[in-house]
């Protein structure tokens, strides 16, 4: 049997590696794949240090791009096969032969799969040349059999499987590939990882990256997955082999088919029941907790003062007992923890005495012997031990975005919260691995969340060879056994253990230490021309952090712990500081994989190669991508632009490296019961940095992230969007503009300059400890005579807005104090109902930052001096009716005059200020007197590949490459409008598609009309555009069209369109998208009237 | 070695009745199976290599029944079907291989000196490394006979294995059973050509609509056309006649006008001479006579 299987397989691979068909295909593909491991692996390329930093991602990319290739071609070939077996006269003689059928089928698959795992053995030989190539990558020799086993073998037994089984019974080849392509193309497109990836069977979306340090990120899930992708498909190959048209061999073999078909199938069914059981607990597991922390968010609980450790690390699991003093919050017999659901608590004593305790999920009652009166000391000893349930971690993170592939890399890395194993562990607070006091993430109550400082010890047993990492230095006990304790509190403390090597550099009174793998000391090679000089440039560079913040980094040690790359973590609404964020310390996925920042020798490589690094020093390349490196630290967000359906989305995220963590959330806390959020907004003040200004981001997305959180401001109240569901992705902005807005608010009432170093001076004091908002305030009355509890609710509670009008600036020369200054000068009127700040910025070569406040209905001249010349001002308008959120205004020319008194003030003024006057009649885009003639213009193809829901906010970007087939409203500084400068946009066309202006002419008589034209910043580099705008303006001798032509030099703004004599009526001016240009913007138009 | 064919029917799923009651022995050496196109002959081959079920009936080889030990059936046989195409990407030798290999030659070395003989036998050893689908027709033909005979199998079946081959290659192929049935070997050579028959079985059957109209050796079937075979001369005028009256095997044009050969029972009012039968004219005369009187 097993020689006629061989040679069925020997010939049929003979037949299918002499079709031209198989031939091109493979050879496209392996090129493709080799041009893709040249492009970013190899150093002609652009040297992906994602790939190369773990290396088992060299064979692990190439296999993956093979196998959607791969998943193609099988589909062809294994129909192909049947349909010619369907030609009897074909196969008869063969048929004749003595075999079994499933002998017969068998050969023919093995000798598709043959040809597959051949060109397997290609790809990964090519890999492997690659990989020993990669500079700074060492080869992973388990990685090139793991990933043939995982990626092709199930696949390709699934869709061969699948394929003729479908072709046995549909017969018809057209039709089965036409089935099986359009599956292939769901499960990429619409399915992609629903049901954790249940139905990616070319493992396209299951991450399947294997870290250096842990292995594969869930290796039951994986093993499941495709274990049940091979057992269906061998199981549907022995269902084919008993529907071929042969007589069965034996009665025997056939019944012995069926079994094997039914028990492979059966088997394969069986392990997705289990994924889909697993994956419905997993989904149901944070719900119930936050269940649970709803109904017990106001039960008792202890305020911690000591926490005492010790841990026991096993292979898979551990032994803790946690020491824990501190006293009763209130008047209770019972107080409750919450701990992982997946450690089990086996007994608590308090001084001796046994408790009796209740387990419910996470949430641990501890029954006291009585009922103790608040501020009862308690003393308690919790013994419990086992491992992490990674699905009670980030409970409060969509379970859609735990699931999302990030767009950075071809594959996703895959997630873990935790580890626990016999090579490495890692727990975080966010794993629960030692009881804290209350319960844990409500939805319902913000009163969950509280930071306590607490002075904690660890005692750490660890396996042998292993070396456990918390914050600062343990002491060794003995081979095994390490302390770590601490003379100050800390809102919490992780523990990494694995076969650590330390690193460190030692500069004033900071040590920055680096605590890697054993192997993965790559970067000792790395700045061999300015190593001495290290650790005094990030000292530096932390310096002027610690200026430019005004606080203190607050520990004596930064040390750098590589864990695996698998470790995730989430923006949280209550703190801006990540998992990878600890006392301390920073957690980096190994060899900093994700950026490219920290491949130090191919970055410098990189650089040598282009022209103008061609005569630069050695010395300052290094010091380049060393600055690139540092600044992972010192960058608040990361922003990131995707396409989707042609409109591109921005997505702001937390930098989970930010230094601003270490220096506020790791030593610092404003405490307020009333309104927990506000340690966050106090933060955000404090941190004095937005990505709110870039003008990129508007152009993309149409707004940027704050002025889309602004949107939802004027919508509802800050404390109902802290509860919603929905625009989760824009609360991190949210919070943001409201610190900013309460906190400038607060600055500009206490009229002084002093009101941030005070403040600063007030963290120092309360460092390490809680600072509460009662004592807070108190402060803050005292110094600077603010209630800020006055504020708190309206601006906590209530969506009324201020709305400003601002003038357009003038600059002009003056002398003040006998000195020649520039004097900007603009009046401004807040028609909101609500008072107001506005920061300002005088663009000089040293920004120079004013706040403006103005009450509802208020109206000011402003007038700032500055010395240096300025370029311009920029207005942020914070939380208002305005968009843009920020306005700049250029100055052309700066005005002489003879003011020689000139002093900076800010005068009421009683005549509100207004944008137009009497004379004109202005139809902006946003009045009621717009429209535009609607086309719905989508193709069906880009529909059905655009799965993504579209927000629902009404401005996109302004794509002036690919302009939207419909109008489309967006934003821009440079527009005309009130308080919302806006505009609809349409790509050029026939002149089919108008914008209509209907503009009510009160007084006959002749006016000149103009138009606010806007040229979007692609006139600025291409000199070669140009074409006019088209206008049809009815007036009473008729019609007109008229043109105006816009090129490079032509100027922006309001742009004549000629005068004409309009009776009383409401005339309607047309601008037609028949034009040259790439995009019709349609703004505003104006009447003046002449006599 | 025997077949042993037992109230064979089959019935298609279209209501098509193929093969009625059919019983025959077959023994050692050629036996032939004549009948006009359609009349069941492809069926019975098929049924025998066991790629089709009978409907009813039994088919025993060597006592075994061929339904319940296809395995032991398959193992014996050597089949080249009526039509069949090749792998046209595999090279003579290499498909020849292939066959021997599943026909269950394992030496490598045994192997390779059989295809070669065998490509020899088939005169195709100058094409041993052409592909396939490069062949002519009477090659591609040969290539089906060598494949079907490959390791020696104990029961041949050969479906109109003479179609498309030229008369030398015919005469070779002919010479090639005749040399086989000398073997311990059961030939079945399944053709309309009587030819083939002639010149090699021993045994045959005639089937007709199905059935088994005559069994015998082909000698037989010549005894019963004796006396029934004539050579008539006619003019023009009266070569319409004949043709109209009899059934006529052979029409040979003279000087003074033809020459033709009928069957018939008695041949009256012509210069007609009464010549000894061959299979062929033994064969029409059974099917055109014999089987319309006896309504089969």
């Amino acid at each position: 049997m097993f020689y006629t299987f061989r040679t069925i397989s020997k010939y049929e691979r003979k037949i299918l590696l002499r079709s031209w068909f198989f031939r091109i295909f493979s050879g496209l593909t392996l090129f493709i794949i080799f041009a893709f491991n040249m492009g970013e692996i190899s150093e002609v390329g652009d040297m992906r240090w994602a790939y190369r930093a773990v290396p088992s991602n060299i064979p692990y990319v190439s296999l993956f791009i093979l196998n959607i290739a791969q998943a193609i071609i099988a589909v062809f070939l294994s129909s192909e096969f049947v349909k010619r077996d369907r030609k009897q006269d074909t196969a008869e003689v063969i048929y004749a032969r003595s075999m079994s059928n499933t002998t017969y089928l068998l050969g023919k698959v093995w000798s598709i799969l043959s040809v597959f795992l051949l060109i397997n053995i290609v790809v990964l030989s090519m890999s492997l040349i690659f990989n020993l190539l990669a500079q700074n990558a060492t080869v992973d020799w388990q990685a090139f059999i793991y990933y043939p086993l995982l990626i092709s073998l199930p696949t390709l037994l699934f869709i061969i499987g699948l394929s003729i089984l479908l072709m046995s019974l549909i017969r018809n080849q057209a039709l089965t590939f036409v089935l099986l392509l359009g599956y292939i193309l769901s499960s990429l497109i619409y399915i992609k990882s629903s049901y954790s990836y249940l139905f990616d069977y070319m493992a396209f979306y299951l991450p399947l990256f294997r870290s250096d340090i842990a292995g594969f990120t869930d290796w039951p899930m994986i093993l499941r997955l495709r274990s049940m992708y091979a057992c269906l498909g061998i199981g549907f190959m022995f269902f084919a082999g008993l529907m071929i048209k042969r007589l069965p061999q034996s009665r025997l073999m056939n019944a012995l088919s069926v079994l094997l078909a039914l028990g492979f199938t059966g088997f394969g069914l069986f392990l997705g029941y289990q994924h889909l059981k697993a994956y419905r607990a997993e989904l149901e597991l944070p719900g119930q907790m936050i269940a649970l922390n709803n109904e017990y968010v106001g039960h008792a609980r202890m305020d911690i003062n000591v926490h005492e450790i010790v841990f026991k690390q096993g292979t898979h699991s551990f032994e803790a007992t946690s020491g824990i003093r501190g006293t009763l919050e209130k008047n209770s017999d019972n107080i409750v923890f919450n701990l992982n659901p997946g450690l089990e608590v086996q007994k608590v004593t308090s001084q001796g005495r046994e408790l009796s305790f209740d387990r419910q999920l996470h949430l641990l009652f501890i029954q006291l012997d009585s009922l103790a009166p608040a501020g009862t000391e308690l003393e308690l000893l919790i013994e419990y031990g086992g491992t992490i349930d990674e699905d009670a971690c980030f409970i409060d993170v969509d379970p859609e975005l735990k699931y999302q592939k990030p767009d950075n890399l071809l594959f996703d890395l895959g997630r873990r919260y935790a580890f626990v194993g016999p090579e490495f562990l890692l727990l975080t607070p966010e794993a629960h691995w030692y009881p804290q006091p209350g319960v844990s993430y409500s939805n319902v109550s913000p009163f969950w969340y509280r930071k306590d400082f607490i002075h904690f010890q660890l005692k750490i047993e660890t396996l042998p060879n292993m070396k456990p990492i918390a914050h600062g230095e343990a002491k060794e006990l003995d081979e095994r056994t390490f302390l770590f304790d601490w003379d100050y509190a800390l809102p919490q403390v992780s523990l990494s253990i694995g076969r650590y090597q330390k690193s460190s550099m030692q500069t004033d009174s900071l040590e920055f230490s680096v605590y890697h793998i054993a192997g993965h000391d790559y970067f000792k090679t790395a700045f061999p021309d300015i190593r001495d000089t290290l650790s005094f440039i990030f000292r530096e560079k932390l310096g002027d952090f610690e200026r430019r913040t005004g606080l203190k980094y607050p520990f004596r040690e930064f040390a750098i712990v590589e864990v695996p790359g698998q470790f995730k973590s989430y923006d949280r609404t209550w703190t801006s500081a990540h998992e990878t964020n600890q006392p301390g310390m920073v957690y980096m996925p190994e060899k900093g994989m994700y950026t490219r920042n920290l491949d130090f020798e191919g970055s410098v490589h990189r650089r040598k190669r282009w022209s103008r690094n061609r005569n630069r020093a050695p010395e300052e390349l290094q010091m380049q991508v060393l600055n690139n490196f540092l600044s992972e630290f010192f960058r608040f967000k990361n922003v990131e632009t995707s396409g989707n359906g042609g409109q591109s989305v921005v997505e702001e995220s937390i930098n989970p490296y930010y230094l601003f963590a270490q220096m506020y959330e790791m030593c610092n806390n404003l405490d307020s019961r009333q309104w927990p959020v506000l340690n966050r907004v106090f933060e955000s003040y404090l941190r004095k940095e937005n990505n709110s200004g870039s003008d990129w981001v508007r152009r993309s997305s149409g707004s940027t992230q704050n002025e889309l959180a602004n949107m939802v401001l004027q919508e509802k109240s800050f404390a109902e969007i802290l509860t919603l569901s929905e625009n989760r992705e824009l609360i991190d902005n949210v919070i943001e503009l409201k610190g900013e807005t309460l906190f400038s608010l607060m600055q500009v009432k206490a009229s002084t300059d002093r009101f941030r170093d005070y403040i600063t001076e007030l963290l120092q004091q309360h460092r390490f400890s809680n600072l509460s908002f009662e004592n807070f305030e108190g402060y803050l009355n005292e110094e600077f005579n603010i209630d800020l509890t006055r504020h708190m609710n309206q601006w906590f509670n209530e969506t009324n807005m201020p709305r400003y009008l601002i003038s357009t600036p003038i600059a002009e020369l003056v002398v003040s104090n006998n000195r020649e200054m520039t004097r900007v000068r603009f009046k401004v009127a807040n028609y909101g109902s609500a008072e107001g700040v506005i920061k300002s910025v005088i663009l000089t070569e040293e920004p120079i930052d004013k706040l403006l406040f103005l009450e509802p209905g208020q109206t000011k001249e402003v007038h700032y001096l500055s010395i240096a010349k300025p370029s311009g001002i920029r207005f942020n308008t914070l939380t208002s009716g305005n968009l843009p959120n920020q306005i700049e205004y250029a100055f052309e020319q700066i005005n002489e005059t003879s003011i020689i008194n000139a002093e900076e003030k800010e005068m009421i003024i009683d005549n509100p200020f207004l944008s137009t006057n009497s004379r004109e009649i202005i139809v902006d885009n946003e009045s009621a007197g717009f429209e535009f003639t609607h086309f719905e213009e989508v193709s069906r193809l880009r529909r059905w590949l655009n799965t993504s829901e579209e927000n629902d906010f009404k401005y996109k970007g302004t794509r002036v490459w690919r302009p939207p087939l419909n109008w489309t409203a967006t934003t821009d500084d440079h527009f005309f409008g009130e308080f919302v400068r806006s505009a609809y946009y349409i790509k050029s066309g026939d002149g089919s598609k108008a914008a209509n202006w209907r503009i009510p002419v009160i007084e006959p008589g002749r006016y000149e009309v103009f138009y606010h034209v806007f040229k979007d910043p692609s006139f600025s580099w291409d000199r070669n555009q140009r074409g006019s705008y088209q206008f049809d303006i009815p007036h009473e001798n008729g019609s007109e069209r008229v043109a105006i032509e816009i090129k490079q030099d032509s100027p922006g703004g309001w742009t004549p369109l000629g005068d004409y004599e309009f009776a009383a009526d409401t005339i309607t001016i047309s601008l037609s998208n028949e034009s040259r240009l790439r995009a019709i913007f349609a703004d505003a138009v104006k009447l003046v009237r002449m006599d | 070695m025997n077949i042993s064919i037992q109230g064979l029917n089959k019935i298609y799923p279209n209501g098509h009745q193929a093969l009625t009651d059919v019983n025959l022995d077959i023994h050692e050496g050629m036996f032939g199976l004549l009948g006009p196109n359609g009349a069941g002959k492809s069926s019975l081959m098929r049924i025998l290599v066991t790629l089709m079920k009978p409907s009813s009936g039994e088919i025993l080889v060597n006592g075994k029944n061929a339904a319940h030990n296809r395995g032991y059936v398959r193992g014996m046989l050597g089949y080249l079907p009526q039509d069949f195409s090749f792998f046209s990407n595999l090279k003579t030798y290499e498909f020849l291989d292939y066959a021997a290999r599943l026909a269950g030659m394992r030496s490598k070395r045994r192997r390779s000196q059989a295809v070669d003989e065998m490509l020899e036998s088939v005169g195709l050893f100058d094409v041993r490394s052409r592909k396939a689908g490069k062949l002519s027709g009477g090659m591609k033909r040969r290539l089906g006979i060598a494949q079907a005979l490959i390791n020696d199998p104990q029961i041949i079946i050969v479906d109109e294995p003479t179609t498309g081959l030229d008369p030398e290659e015919r005469i070779r192929f002919r010479n090639l059973l005749a040399r086989l049935s000398s073997k311990d070997v059961i030939i079945i050579l399944s053709t309309h050509i009587v030819a083939d028959i002639s010149s090699t079985c021993e045994h045959m059957a005639l089937l007709n609509r199905g059935e088994v109209a005559f069994t015998g050796s082909p000698e037989e079937l010549l005894r019963q056309a004796q006396g029934h075979v004539w050579t008539i001369n006619v003019t023009e005028k009266e070569y319409v006649e004949v043709n109209q009256k009899f059934q006529v095997v052979a029409t040979v044009m003279m000087k003074d006008g033809w020459k033709v050969t009928v069957v018939g029972d008695e041949v009256k009012g012509y210069d007609a001479q009464m010549i000894q039968p061959n299979l062929e004219h033994a064969y029409v005369y059974f099917v055109e006579h014999t089987l319309k009187k006896t309504n089969l």
